[in-house]
């Protein structure tokens, strides 16, 4: 919420104040938390105006599988996203992973999202290596739920 | 049959019926039938299956030693218990 040069200040003049904390509240209508949560698939807050994020970081099991795409070749692994929360729309998501081969860091690891629906987030992570320890995923979903 | 399901908070509908290796699913009482019954050892590509739904609350299926482990969609509401939210793994006979 942006500031608001024309919401007024407290006085310590009652019938001001009163005008001033009404206005006040009145700006941040819409803007209030309804409900946050978590469960098996990550946490959620949704807010009175219909905005909803999410957001989940685990460590899931390295799966990573050879693949070859065009001329390059590597290894994938899969991971499908069930967001904590039902959206009403399509929302916005990104994710980033990291994962390591023998506890050495892949810096060429990196990540895409190939599907979005209001429920899931299809997430893929690729490396030019075997990936097979420390496997990472940090994922964040925004959009409406009303 | 080994069932997992997989949490969604959601004011909406979605409960499930088992029969075999057969799931009846019925989202906001509209139902559509998912019969494994045929799928051999392996992993399901879950994202080629059609249904009549508007979401497909399958999201994994494989068959491992012959039995079947299905990944299901499960909306619970505000406040829910622990054991809605972080649901075990349930053996369907």
């Amino acid at each position: 919420m942006e500031w608001n040069p024309n919401i007024p200040v407290v006085t310590n003049n009652v019938q001001d104040d009163l005008d001033a904390i009404r206005a006040n509240f009145q700006h941040l209508d819409q803007s209030r938390i309804v409900e946050m949560g978590e469960n098996a698939n990550g946490h959620y807050v949704r807010w009175e105006n219909g905005l909803q994020a999410c957001w989940f970081t685990n460590n899931p099991t390295p799966n990573f599988t050879e693949r070859i795409e065009g001329a390059v070749s590597g290894y994938l692994h899969w991971d499908d996203w069930t967001y904590p929360a039902t959206f009403i729309a399509i929302p916005s998501v990104v994710a980033i992973g990291r994962g390591a081969v023998d506890f050495v860091i892949q810096t060429s690891l990196n990540t895409s999202i190939v599907s979005v629906s209001t429920t899931t987030a299809g997430i893929r992570l690729w490396a030019w290596n075997q990936v097979n320890v420390n496997v990472t995923i940090c994922r964040i979903a925004i959009g409406r739920w009303k | 049959m080994l069932i997992r399901y997989s949490p969604q908070r959601s004011d909406r509908s979605l409960t499930y019926e088992f029969e075999g290796e057969t799931i009846t699913a019925t989202l906001d009482g509209q139902s559509d039938v998912f019969d494994f019954s045929g799928l051999p050892d392996g992993e399901l590509d879950v994202s080629a299956l059609e249904t009549t739904l508007d979401i497909c609350p399958v999201l994994a299926a494989r068959r491992v030693n012959g039995q079947l482990e299905v990944t299901l969609l499960k909306f619970h509401g505000p406040n829910a218990p622990e054991s809605e939210r972080f649901p075990k793994p349930e053996v369907i006979d």
